[in-house]
Order: structure tokens, then sequence, then C-alpha cells
């Protein structure tokens, strides 16, 4: 039975409270700045119209960043076949953990379990006027991060089930990236509110 | 129109062909008449891709709230949906009742 959700996920579960500044820089962080050119300020206004009325829910936060770094990063998302709620939903919170993810590659599920948290190190990218290969060592150390991560373990939240994880391939369209390194983000598919806990399933 | 968001295009269209809605009114609408109910960022984000393909307009912000509107060419592109969709639902029903 799994115990309490990772350090980051927990903090990011509640995060849905925070004021909207909080929630604008979180917007910038998400969504390319072409696009929050044209609707950041619509998003806001209707996020807060939701949030006085008491309607904005946490899948809710989770919809807009996920479809925020959708955006940035070009991935393809599929909604989960059994249900009609977006279900990459935990895309965000690799993405938070791990910042781009590069190289392409299955993600290792039968590796060791290892927390998004613990591997903070390596989140940091390199700079404006880093060169190529910097970049490709980052990117080294970062598929070596994803395929150490047991993302089936965890992604998981009490009420979601994870049900695939997948590298897919964003060729070139990564903010930062220089051209000449292949970046990739990882697409998690899964079932929220759909199924009870696994731990309620005697697993 | 873009095939992967048929869906949702369909339905913030079909939401927009009695008049326009700002994002909140969108969701509720929505919610109300499919009985799906889609979160502000895949709104927006569907939003943007009618928009860009022409779909749909925004017009000036009302207080806080900005309305989009579906466009001619919008209307012309749901009622295609549409048609096709009630084809493929009749198709599939007679069907269903042969067998």
């Amino acid at each position: 039975m799994r115990s309490a959700l990772p350090p980051r996920i927990e903090k990011r579960r509640t995060s849905h409270t925070q004021s909207p500044s909080r929630l604008g820089r979180l917007l910038q962080k998400a969504y390319p700045a072409e696009w929050r050119r044209h609707y950041g300020r619509d998003l806001i206004s209707t996020i807060d119209e939701m949030r006085q009325l008491g309607t904005f829910r946490f899948v809710d936060l989770i919809d807009v960043v996920t479809v925020g770094f959708v955006e940035r990063l070009g991935a393809i998302v599929r909604p989960h076949p059994r249900t009609s709620q977006t279900t990459t939903a935990m895309f965000v919170g690799i993405v938070f953990a791990l910042g781009i993810v590069l190289m392409p590659g299955q993600v290792d599920t039968s590796s060791q379990a290892k927390t998004p948290s613990e591997h903070t190190s390596l989140r940091s990218a390199p700079g404006t006027g880093a060169t190529l290969a910097q970049w490709q060592a980052y990117a080294a150390k970062q598929r070596a991060t994803v395929q150490s991560v047991n993302w089936l373990t965890a992604v998981s939240s009490p009420g979601c089930t994870v049900t695939s994880a997948t590298v897919a391939p964003i060729d070139g369209t990564a903010p930062g990236v220089p051209s000449g390194v292949v970046t990739d983000g990882v697409v998690i598919e899964g079932r929220c509110g759909a199924a009870p806990p696994r731990s309620d399933r005697g697993s | 129109m873009v095939r992967a968001s048929f869906d949702r295009s369909v339905l913030v269209l079909t939401s927009l062909s009695n008049g326009p809605k700002h994002g909140y009114a969108l969701i509720l609408d929505i919610e109300e008449f499919s009985g799906t109910r889609i979160g502000p960022g895949t709104l927006y984000g569907c939003v943007a891709v009618l928009e860009k393909a022409g779909l749909v307009k925004a017009l000036p912000l009302e207080g806080r709230r900005r309305p989009y509107q579906i466009t001619p060419k919008g209307t012309r592109e749901l009622r295609q949906r549409l048609v096709e969709s009630e084809r493929i639902t009749s198709v599939g029903l007679a069907r269903l009742a042969l067998s």
C-alpha cells in the first residue's frame, strides 16, 4: 500500500488555493509567452470568476497547467477512452519535478522506484549562451533521471490511477532549447475519480 | 478544424451558436447541454485553435470578461460537422437495430 504523496506533488496538490499573483506566476511558467499575450488575461479572469464562485477545483488547476505545458512542449494529449476527463493530468507533476525531459526513449517501469523530488538537483537547465555540448550533457542526465523513475508509482496519487507512461517526441519546440537537441515530454495517462484509490483495491 | 480537438471544438461552437459568451459562461453552458465539464485550460486551448482557424473571434472586453463569438465560417463548419455526426449516428443506430 502506498503512503503519502511525494513532497513536491503534495505541495502542488494544495496550491489551487493560492493567490492570484501566484497563479499568474504559475501560468507564466506553464504557457508560452505568445499564448499568454493572447489568452492569459482571459484565462485568469475565468479562473478568478470560478474561484469566487467556489467552482474552481483541483482538477481545473491540473487542466490549466497541463494544457499550458502541452502548448509549450507541443506534446499530444490523448484523453483516456474510459473517461471524459483529460487524464494526462499527472504530466504536470513530471514537468514540475524535472523540467523538460530530453532525448527519446521509453520509461523503464521496472527500475527502482524513486520520487521526482529525489532528482531536483538535475532540474537546472543550461542557461542562455550555453553550448550545444552542455545541452547534450544536460540531456543525458535528464534521460538517466527519467529512466530511473518508476513513473507509474511516483506519479500516482489517491483517487488516481496511472495506466501508462511514455516519452513523446517533441522536435525542437521546447522553449530555450537550441536546435540540434531533440526534446521529449513525458506523457502520463491515467484516470482520476473514476476508480477507487489503489489501496482500496487491495493491491 | 483540427481533428484531435474535434469534440471540444464542436462543443464550443455549439455553445457559441446562440450568441457570444465569455469563458466561464461557455464552461457552464457546455456542461449543461452536453454533460461534459471542460476545464478552463482546455477551453482556452480550444478557443485558441478555433480563433486561429477563423471559426471564432474575440470581442472587446466587457469588464474583466472577454466574450467570444462564432464567425460565419465557424457556423458553416459547425453545421457541416453536425450533419456529418447525424449521418453517422443514423447509420450506427440502424445497424444496432439490425443486430
